[in-house]
């Protein structure tokens, strides 16, 4: 009975054991991951098979392109609230609400361009197959899939029954 | 002991000799004795605990080499299937966290969709 039991626990002890060295293994390159100072790049890193003098000139790329980024988001916000000031007594139309309009717009335009500029800066630094691979990740991933336009399920009933 | 009987009393044991006594039996007697032993045959043994049999099993089964071999072998292989299994779920999970991670850090507009 003795040795049953023996063996009956050194079968669960196994498994523990196995379960542990699994998982650990596993799981190494995701723990490296979080442990690096920049996680999300240290990913892009790994996603896309960088080697080392490609992952230090995208990390350069994107530390430039971060203070830009948060400046241009810092215009954006001012000229939001100088909107939302302008509407809040506002009537009708007026020309400062167009040309408010017209200033985010082109900002907002910028914005994606510049963005556009720095992920194919980024997907250029990368071997030619990752690159396309990277920007098909950003086409996927980023503001530059738009939505498609939608007026709800109704308003569609109607446009199909008018042009049918 | 001792018993003194009187010399007249043996026309008493003769007839003591060739007493005979029959017991009356209930009513049915025989028919409910085949009834019992009727049951007795097509009653189901009797049920032992499956923790008994495990028991048993631990006892004289389990430390048969071969038996004892696969049992281990089959408790590592499903230790270390889990193990790799719920690995891969967790890297699929850190991945995804981190694209989008990345993601949000190069496109600001990713915060309001």
């Amino acid at each position: 009975m003795r040795r049953g039991i023996l063996i009956l626990v050194l079968g669960v002890v196994v498994a523990a054991i196995a379960y542990c060295c699994f998982y650990v293994m596993g799981t190494a390159t995701p723990r490296a991951l979080m442990q690096s100072a920049q996680p999300e790049l240290a990913w892009l890193k790994h996603e896309f098979n960088l080697g080392d003098a490609e992952f230090t000139r995208i990390s350069q790329l994107h530390a430039g392109y971060l203070p830009q980024c948060m400046e241009r988001c810092r215009r954006i916000d001012q000229l939001n609230d100088k909107l939302s000031k302008t509407l809040a007594t506002a009537t009708q139309v007026t020309p400062e609400v167009e040309t408010l309009l017209g200033e985010r717009a082109q900002m907002r335009a910028s914005c994606q361009a510049d963005m556009l500029k720095h992920f194919f800066e980024v997907s250029r630094t990368m071997p030619p197959e990752q690159g396309q691979r990277y920007l098909a990740w950003v086409r996927e991933n980023t503001c530059l899939r738009e939505q498609a336009m939608d007026h709800g399920p109704d308003n569609h009933a109607e446009k199909a029954t008018r042009h049918p | 002991m001792k018993t003194n009987k009187p010399n007249d009393d043996a026309p008493l044991d003769a007839l003591l000799q060739e007493w005979k006594v029959k017991p009356s039996l209930p009513p049915r007697f025989n028919e409910q004795v085949w009834r019992r032993i009727e049951r007795a045959e097509t009653a189901p043994a009797r049920s032992v605990s499956l923790a008994t049999v495990f028991a048993n099993w631990i006892a004289t089964m389990l430390p048969r080499p071969a038996l004892a071999t696969a049992y281990v072998a089959v408790l590592l292989a499903i230790g270390a299937g889990v193990g790799w299994s719920q690995a891969r779920q967790e890297t699929a999970r850190v991945s995804s966290a981190l694209s989008a991670r990345y993601a949000q850090a190069v496109d600001p507009y990713q915060a309001n969709p």
